[in-house]
Order: structure tokens, then C-alpha cells, then sequence
């Protein structure tokens, strides 16, 4: 996976192994890889309304595309998408 | 012991790398009793895609270790998750291995209780290889794998990081140096844009939904956190004003024609056709953006961070696991199989 560069495991101690790091044919993007594992965070909130939040917060940002008001729009979101959250974890 | 067994570390790493660590096989010292679930028969349900691609590649070599036999089907990422919820919540999963999208199904997971525990599995030398330990894992993993009580319920599988892909050339070309802050990329990518000669300076995802996945980068290189102690939502403070303005300001002035539409593949596409100079997505794109029967900039990537905000510099991490159903009876062939 990882030497294809196609896949990157969680397992340090295979990114890490210069063995497998020979067998890696862009080092750039191997070294971007490493680099960023430095400095990873969770890219959504754990939550069990994924694709609601994902809907309603992207449609926010795709309304900004036409012009439309950044504050405005994810204030907008946040309301609607508060009582979906609060229903999925009571339930 | 086989001596010809590949093991999960090898996997992940990719074919090639048995070959050259010259680990064609466990380590002597390895105390594992492979043998003693022979006869068992697990299934698997994993979303198609070259990671259950790569694991069924190698059922047949953990067959002849353990003896146990393994039905295994892959199925497209949504039906996938689909299927996994109907079956869990009826509390009689036709499967006992479940691959999971850590950034969907985590917490949904966990609450319903659907996942064993693996964290006994773990310590247990005659079903973990030395090799395997929790520390061996990144942190974003072990996030992702343990509950709020530290049990593990999941082995950690691939991760995707978020990363800026760019063009050398059409940066060399305008003179414009690599940006190492958000507000550089900007600038960067409103310079580096050139209409009449069809060249932009930025592309991403654009497409409701999936420029989510983009958006929450910017958002935690402004400062942002998704919850609160008490788990309210807080993507509308100046955090995410801040990294919606940003959107705004690159898909707006920086991004080629029609990117409202774009998900990764149109993204890609752009960038190797060589008409946007920076890309920002996961990193699993390098074999077509490097491949010359698909791709205009081969040799010309750069591959680097995604650029520090103001509060701080992360990669949107994004991952998949490997679990047990909690409702399985063979939870322990199960765990020989997820190592």
C-alpha cells in the first residue's frame, strides 16, 4: 500500500522503516506524508450525524461561492444542524 | 509456523517490502498458536477499494497458517456502511469482521456498543505478534480505535492526511515561492491564475458536502474545534469565519470555472491536465498524478504541508479500521485475521 503510494498505514514503526522507505519511488510525497502525521488532527467532529453536518456546513460554504455572507451562512447552519446533533445523541 | 506467510505489517507496507526487509515470514520468537482456531469459518464485510483488495490478496496465505477459512465481500463504500448499520442494530451481523470509516461510523459505533473489545486480544502473546503494540500506532489512530474509556474496539488500517500538492513548473514559471501560511496560498494562487491562458491558481473540492473535508483544514489551521466539553457543536464562531472566508477567497478568485462542482476526481483532473497550480486533498493521489499514460505534470508535483494558519498548523486526518463484531462468536479467529 504505502510503496504503491496509494495508501498509508497508522503503523509508525512501517512508515518509518528505511527498508520500505527505498521501496517508495516519489520521496517528496513519502516526506509529505511523514510530515504530516507530525501534525494530524481529526478532520471532522465525533459525531454520529456525519453526513448531516457535512450537508448542511458545505451548503454554507457553497452559498459563499455566489457571494453570500460567511457569518451569516454558517450561523444559519449552526441552527439547523444543533437539533440533529442533540436528537442523535439522546437517542 | 509458516515461514511464507506475509504479515500485516508487510501488507500495509506493500508488496515489495517482504522482498527487501527479507521477512518472508513471522518472527521465530513469535509465540502466536495460529493453529488453534482451525475450522472456523469468519466472515468479512470490507468497502471495495484497493484496501479490501489488498487484504483479500492474502486470505488464502492466512488460510494455510490457520486454518481457517474466510468469506470475504466487498462492497461499494455507501452500501457498505448501509449494510453495517442494518445489520448491527438487528443484533445478528452475517459478518465477524467489519471494515470501518473511523471519520463516519466511530461514534456510532461505539455508542450502540457494536464492536468488541480487542484491548485483552492485544496483551495476549498467543494471539499478538511482539511487533504489534498500541504505541506502534500514530496518535490520530489510536484516537480513532479507542472508546472514551481507552478500550481498543478497532485495529487502526489506513489513514488519509490532507497535503498541497503544487506545480513546480507553473510556480517557476510566475516566480512565486512554495507558501507556508494560509494567507501566502492565497496570494500565491491569486498570482499564479492566468485565465486567457485557461491557468488557475487553486483547485478543490467545491462540491457540497465533499468541500467539508477541505474546509475542516482550514478550519483547525484558524483555531477551530468541532465540540465543546459538553459536545456542542462549534463551527460558527470566528474560527470558521475566518476559514470560510478563505474558501470564499480561493474558489472565487483562484479556482477554475465550474469548481462548485468538483469533488476529488474533478480536482485531480485539473491539476494533472496542468491547469491549477495548487491542489489541496488526501494524499493517496500520487500514482495518477505521476503516471504519464494519465498525467500532464509528471515530475513536476510537489509534495508538501498544508500551510500554517494564524492558531496553528495540522492535516486533516481521515481513516479506516478493522474490527470485530461485538456479536460474533468467533472473536478470537476474528483478532488473528485483523493483526
Amino acid at each position: 500500500m504505502l510503496q504503491a503510494g496509494g495508501g498509508v498505514p497508522f503503523r509508525n514503526s512501517i512508515v518509518d522503516d528505511p527498508e520500505v522507505k527505498k521501496g517508495v519511488k516519489t520521496k517528496e510525497w513519502l516526506q509529505s506524508v511523514i510530515d504530516s502525521a507530525k501534525i494530524s488532527k481529526l478532520g471532522l467532529p465525533v459525531i454520529i450525524p456525519v453526513a448531516e453536518f457535512r450537508d448542511i456546513v458545505g451548503a454554507a460554504l457553497t452559498a459563499t461561492r455566489s457571494g453570500a455572507d460567511p457569518a451569516t451562512e454558517l450561523k444559519k447552519a449552526h441552527e439547523q444542524f444543533r437539533p440533529i446533533l442533540e436528537r442523535s445523541e439522546k437517542a | 509456523m509458516s515461514h511464507h506467510l506475509i504479515s500485516r505489517r508487510q501488507m500495509l507496507a506493500g508488496t515489495a517490502a517482504a522482498g527487501a526487509l527479507g521477512l518472508t515470514g513471522f518472527p521465530a520468537r513469535a509465540e502466536v498458536n495460529w493453529k488453534k482456531y482451525s475450522g472456523t469459518t469468519l466472515e468479512v464485510i470490507l468497502a471495495k477499494g484497493p484496501r479490501g483488495d489488498n487484504l483479500q490478496k492474502y486470505i488464502k496465505e492466512f488460510t494455510d497458517l490457520t486454518g481457517i477459512k474466510v468469506e470475504s465481500e466487498q462492497i461499494p463504500e455507501q452500501q457498505q456502511r448501509q449494510k453495517c448499520v442494518i445489520e448491527l442494530s438487528s443484533g445478528k451481523p452475517s459478518f465477524d469482521v467489519v471494515h470501518l470509516s473511523y471519520h463516519v461510523q466511530k461514534r456510532q459505533f461505539e455508542k450502540a456498543g457494536w464492536l468488541a473489545d480487542m484491548s485483552g486480544f492485544l496483551k495476549d502473546p498467543s494471539l499478538t505478534l511482539p511487533d504489534l503494540v498500541e504505541s506502534d500506532f500514530s496518535a490520530a489512530g489510536l484516537q480513532y480505535a479507542r472508546n472514551d474509556k481507552g478500550q481498543m474496539l478497532s485495529l487502526p488500517w489506513s489513514v488519509d492526511y490532507f497535503i498541497l500538492y503544487y506545480n513546480k513548473e507553473l510556480f517557476q514559471k510566475k516566480g512565486v515561492e512554495v507558501p507556508k501560511t494560509l494567507d501566502e496560498m492565497a496570494a500565491a494562487a491569486e498570482k499564479l491564475t492566468d485565465p486567457k491562458e485557461g491557468i488557475y491558481g487553486f483547485v478543490g473540492r467545491g462540491l457540497r458536502n465533499a468541500n467539508m473535508a477541505m474546509w475542516t483544514n482550514f478550519y483547525l489551521n484558524y483555531g477551530g474545534e468541532f465540540l465543546d466539553a459538553k459536545g456542542n457543536i462549534l463551527t460558527d464562531g470566528p474560527e470558521a469565519i475566518e476559514a470560510t472566508k478563505l474558501y470564499q477567497r480561493l474558489l472565487t478568485k483562484s479556482a477554475p470555472p465550474g469548481v462548485a462542482g468538483f469533488n476529488w476526481m474533478e480536482s485531480m483532473a485539473s491539476f494533472t491536465q496542468g491547469r491549477s497550480a495548487m491542489w489541496i486533498d488526501a494524499d493517496g493521489w500520487a500514482p495518477p498524478l505521476e503516471d504519464p499514460t494519465a498525467s500532464r505534470v509528471v515530475g513536476k508535483v510537489g509534495y508538501t504541508l498544508v500551510p500554517a494558519g494564524p492558531k496553528g498548523q495540522f492535516s486533516s486526518t481521515y481513516g479506516d479500521g478493522i474490527g470485530i463484531a461485538a456479536a460474533s462468536k468467533n472473536k478470537e479467529a476474528a483478532y488473528l485475521l485483523c493483526q
